[in-house]
């Protein structure tokens, strides 16, 4: 390669070249000197004979460059040293495209990490849950089982299940959230262990076989401080001894997205995990997740069929717990009630954010093309001394790209920042929720392929206007042109800009204020003042026959503190993090009782007498339950008035009716109560039935709900006293109500705070483009309106004729943004509770606030069309 | 040299002038009548180039000289469009230059052919001799030995 030494001769060559032109020149002057011409004509005529001295002198220098790479390069240079000149531009230019490209950086790395993608197992690809129907991903244990066995699609199916233990490793005893796990999940999986050995088939001999457990690489790494002398250590588990067989290796947490577990225990010691003995229970398909590698050569719809095949023949042999739906393939890392929400949601954010960048394209579009009329003096002149137009094109896409690809740079720079913190982010304390959204190369790539798309399509905006430029107009007539007259590609692109703002304002305002309102709406609780005490009996070794006095206990122990209003006890409050309980109920007059025949999954409350009062959900008709609804008693229920509706015919005169249990039972409905909201804030009205707890098998994990307007931290001190009294060993989660429906509201939240981050975003926006298409229009008519001063208009007519335009534009635009906005925000009606655009509050809200950032944006370039001293401008001419 | 430049000059003063006019006008939009002139075929000035090299070491003032008065001016090149041409040989070391002070003591960058170059005008000349000929056996079938 002798390219290393040309680049130093090179200096040299252009300087022999040049010398030996110059002198090429003369010798022809004194030739035609010699002929008789005067110096000046000779000199004139020499020039003409040789041609074009700039551009030969380029052509032989070209010779020596790299073809591509040095033009371009000098391109550059001037670019840069153009920028310079106008910082404020360069600087403005920059900060609209780095928060352009930053948003759509971390929304995509959030769409990267929690779509596209896979988790991080090998051979991930080939990696699928099994969904037996639609939206439901879970299944029973012995259903799993059969399923293992019977398939020929797959390469082994494991199971996992959340759960959370009570962890004593000698010195904090305390409750963590894991998974527990069939023997074969590492092997189907194909993780090998960072240290010591993972649990296998071959530990599994029946139930509660293996006591051993297995812990992240995170808790390993925090709750042991890394000690690789760990492995082989018996620790509790709910007070069983269990031995610690390994650690998995650091990016390893589990096959669920949102949740890093911080342990694995084998399912087989449900009982002790779990409390109770669900694994042998065919009918509780809500217990495990079962995925699994599809085997090479096998396809996704013989998988299908072939799983199908096994759930015909299970339905056929289990009729009364088993209804065979159609299964599918799903996503392992999410579970499938999140998969779509979360898709629905990141795919809106992708699309919102895409309007960013694409209304930053067109603000710096109107900035480029307003510089290009600028210029239009330089790039006359530059036409004129026989460049092309290909060149001086080039030479501003340069500086667009040059641009983007800056702002680009600052983006992701900050969008890294921002998904970093984001994916240390523990929301919740208790639970090991996180979004792990570590940016990666896609991200990378991506924020690049924006860079360049986004300078392209700013840069073009200039195009047509050098194409048309005529040199010799420009240079005779001088750059003052024609502003102000017809539509120009300026105002279309502001109309846009604008508009794709409104959008992005209108669409944050609806989200902001269904958030609001579903913090004020019904949900047929009352979490105020409530205190919420969770335990579990059985993880504390109590027997289901000691349970109910114990409970019993608890309550009048409760009741009893001075200052406590209700106390109640229920399996899972509503629109906790616990989840819920659903079971099939059939009409009185339904004679086949097989799942699929049901008529309505609702949700199941298992509560004391005293529940509906500490939870402040409302009595309509009828009474609650009493302490003398016992096992003896002829089973009761009360129903929500959408159960009463759907399953008794109609919510008045309801009760009195029965309903019918899978086991045939007949259940009366002693009361009714008002509608609320169980599961999530989103959902459609469903219907729920809540039964005596002295009626229903014994519960273990139980919440306590206590109403007392004193203090709560007081109050938590004094609960927590009350219980240990009764059983010092007893473990107790105290936490307010309100705080807990934190964890139901999060998904609402975020989606909230990510709108509004782009609805400010678009705001800001707005402003810039207003501000400049204001500001430009201003400097270009100071004359104008200097002029128009010395003839006495008033500061009305004056403001009317400087900015009237702009807010023309403003008005067309924020209409469009409106109308869209309001089609755009039929979509977030899915995510965010109550968001209805034909609400007038936020149609005023965007008006006042496009009307305000029109202010804004125009007021510092008001105040100097207002400033403008006709003397000062006329006398500078 | 001198005497080159002395004859290649004048007769043709406003000839001059008028091919400089044609060259600063895109060629092809003009209908071709006498007087237009046609570009060169690419290669062809390097060619001639090295043709009068090969004759003589000569500097670029009398490479153009001297290439117009051998084309009895039926060639007209636009003086500067020699230089590109001799750094595109330079680069391919087809010549070379060095400073040096001429019989009328200027100083001139003298070029030279090398070795390298004769070889490559050998080559040239004679696929150019083949595709002229072609040519004018295209253009006066006449004349063609099959006929």
């Amino acid at each position: 390669m002798n390219w290393i030494p040309s680049i130093f001769r090179r200096r040299k060559l252009y300087d022999d070249l040049a010398e030996e032109m110059r002198l090429h020149m003369e010798e022809r002057t004194e030739q035609l000197m010699g002929e008789g011409m005067s110096r000046r004509e000779a000199e004139q005529q020499a020039r003409r004979a040789f041609g074009n001295r700039t551009l030969i002198e380029e052509r032989s220098r070209e010779v020596w460059q790299w073809p591509t790479l040095e033009p371009i390069w000098a391109d550059v240079r001037f670019a840069l040293r153009q920028l310079r000149r106008s910082p404020g531009f360069a600087i403005a230019a920059v900060l609209t495209l780095a928060l352009a490209i930053g948003a759509n950086a971390v929304v995509f790395g959030v769409l990267n990490a929690l779509i596209l993608r896979p988790v991080i197992v090998p051979h991930a690809q080939s990696l699928y849950a099994i969904n037996h129907s639609s939206d439901d991903d879970w299944e029973s244990y012995p259903n799993y089982l059969d399923l293992r066995d019977r398939n020929h699609s797959f390469d082994g199916l494991a199971a996992l299940g959340l759960s959370d233990v009570a962890l004593d490793t000698g010195k904090d005893p305390s409750r963590i959230w894991g998974l527990e796990a069939t023997g074969n999940y590492f092997d189907v999986l194909g993780i090998q262990p960072y240290l010591g050995r993972f649990f296998h088939p071959s530990d599994e001999r029946g139930l509660n076989s293996a006591p051993y457990i297995v812990l992240s690489y995170a808790y390993w790494h925090s709750h042991f401080q890394g000690d690789r002398g760990v492995v082989g250590r018996v620790v509790r588990v709910n007070r069983h001894p269990y031995t610690i067989l390994g650690v998995t290796p650091p990016d390893f947490r589990g096959t669920f997205i949102f949740f890093a577990a911080n342990f694995f225990v084998p399912m087989v010691n449900q009982d002790q995990i779990g409390g109770d003995s669900a694994l042998n229970n065919r009918g509780n398909r809500g217990l495990v997740q079962v995925l699994g590698h599809l085997r090479p050569g096998v396809t996704r719809a013989q998988a299908v069929a072939d799983l199908n095949t096994v759930g015909a023949g299970l339905a056929k042999a289990y009729p009364t717990v088993d209804a065979h739906e159609s299964f599918s393939l799903g996503r392992p890392g999410l579970p499938s009630i999140l998969d779509r929400p979360v898709q629905a949601f990141v795919a809106a954010l992708m699309l919102l954010a895409g309007l960013i960048l694409l209304g930053a394209c067109a603000n710096l579009g109107s900035l480029f093309s307003a510089r290009a009329s600028d210029r239009s003096r330089e790039v006359a002149l530059r036409l004129a001394l026989g460049s092309s137009r290909k060149r001086i094109l080039r030479q501003l896409l340069t500086e667009a790209l040059l641009i983007s690809l800056a702002g680009g740079a600052a983006g992701l720079l900050s969008s890294i920042a921002l998904l970093r913190r984001l994916d240390a982010w523990q929301p919740f304390s208790g639970v090991p929720i996180h979004v792990p959204v570590q940016p990666d190369a896609n991200v990378y790539l991506v924020a690049l392929i924006l860079a360049v798309v986004s300078g392209f399509l700013f840069g073009i905006v200039p195009v047509r206007q050098v194409l048309r430029t005529n040199p010799y107009e420009i240079v005779k007539a001088g750059s003052a042109g024609r502003m102000g007259r017809g539509i120009s590609v300026r105002d279309i692109l502001l109309v846009v800009q604008i508009a794709i703002c409104a959008v992005l304002v209108t669409a944050s305002m609806v989200a902001v204020r269904g958030l609001v309102r579903s913090m004020h709406s019904n949900f047929g609780i009352d979490p105020n003042h409530v205190m919420l005490v969770e335990t579990d009996l059985k993880i504390s070794g109590y027997s289901s026959d000691s349970i109910p006095a114990m409970q019993r206990r608890m309550i009048d122990a409760l009741e009893a503190i001075p200052g406590v209003e209700h106390v109640g006890l229920v399996s899972f409050p509503p629109l906790g993090r616990g989840g819920s309980w659903k079971a099939n109920v059939f009409r009185d007059e339904d004679r086949d009782l097989r799942p699929a025949n049901a008529d309505a999954n609702s949700f199941m409350y298992v509560m004391s007498p005293d529940y509906l009062h500490a939870a402040g959900t409302a009595l309509l008709e009828g009474r609650t339950f009493t302490w003398h609804d016992g096992p003896g008693a002829p089973s009761v229920a009360i129903v929500n008035r959408e159960f009463a509706a759907r399953i008794l015919g109609s919510s008045k005169n309801a009760v009195g009716k029965y309903y019918k249990v899978a086991d045939g039972t007949r259940i009366q409905v002693v009361g009714i109560v008002e509608d609320g909201k169980y599961l999530t804030f989103t959902e459609a009205q469903q219907p729920a039935l809540f039964v005596p707890v002295t009626q229903q098998e014994s519960l273990g994990e139980q919440w306590m709900l206590v109403r007392s307007p004193r203090d709560p931290q007081q109050l938590a001190a004094t609960v927590r006293a009350k219980l240990h009294e009764l059983d010092a060993g007893l473990p107790l989660d105290i936490v307010m109500w309100n705080r807990e429906l934190d964890f139901s509201m999060f998904p609402a939240r975020m989606a909230t705070l990510s709108l509004g981050v782009l609805g400010v975003m678009g705001a800001m926006l707005s402003i810039t483009g207003i501000f400049g298409m204001a500001a430009y229009s201003v400097s270009r008519r100071l004359r104008e309106l200097g002029i128009r001063v010395a003839l006495g208009a008033q500061r009305k007519e004056l403001l009317m004729s400087a900015l009237g335009r702009a807010f023309k534009l403003l008005a067309l635009g924020s209409a469009a943004g409106l109308l869209f906005g309001i089609l755009a925000t039929r979509v977030l009606a899915f995510i965010v509770y109550q968001a209805t655009p034909r609400d007038p509050l936020v149609l005023a809200g965007v008006v006042l606030a496009m009307l305000l950032l029109g202010l804004v944006a125009t007021w510092i370039p008001a105040q100097r069309a207002l400033s403008v001293d006709p003397l000062i401008l006329l006398r500078e001419e | 040299m001198p005497p080159e430049t002395i004859a290649c000059h004048s007769p043709n003063y406003f000839l001059d002038k008028n091919s400089i006019l044609v060259y600063s006008m895109p060629v092809a939009k003009e209908p071709m009548t006498e007087t237009a002139t046609r570009d060169l075929f690419p290669g062809a000035l390097e060619m001639m180039i090295l043709e009068s090299l090969r004759r003589q070491p000569a500097h670029g003032y009398a490479l153009v000289q001297h290439i117009q008065q051998r084309s009895n001016n039926l060639l007209q090149v636009e003086e500067g469009s020699l230089y590109p041409a001799l750094q595109r040989l330079l680069k391919a070391k087809l010549v070379k230059a060095e400073w040096g002070v001429s019989s009328t003591h200027r100083r001139v960058r003298t070029y030279h052919i090398t070795a390298l170059g004769l070889r490559h005008l050998e080559q040239q000349i004679s696929s150019f001799e083949r595709m002229f000929e072609g040519i004018t056996l295209v253009l006066n079938p006449a004349k063609s030995p099959a006929s």
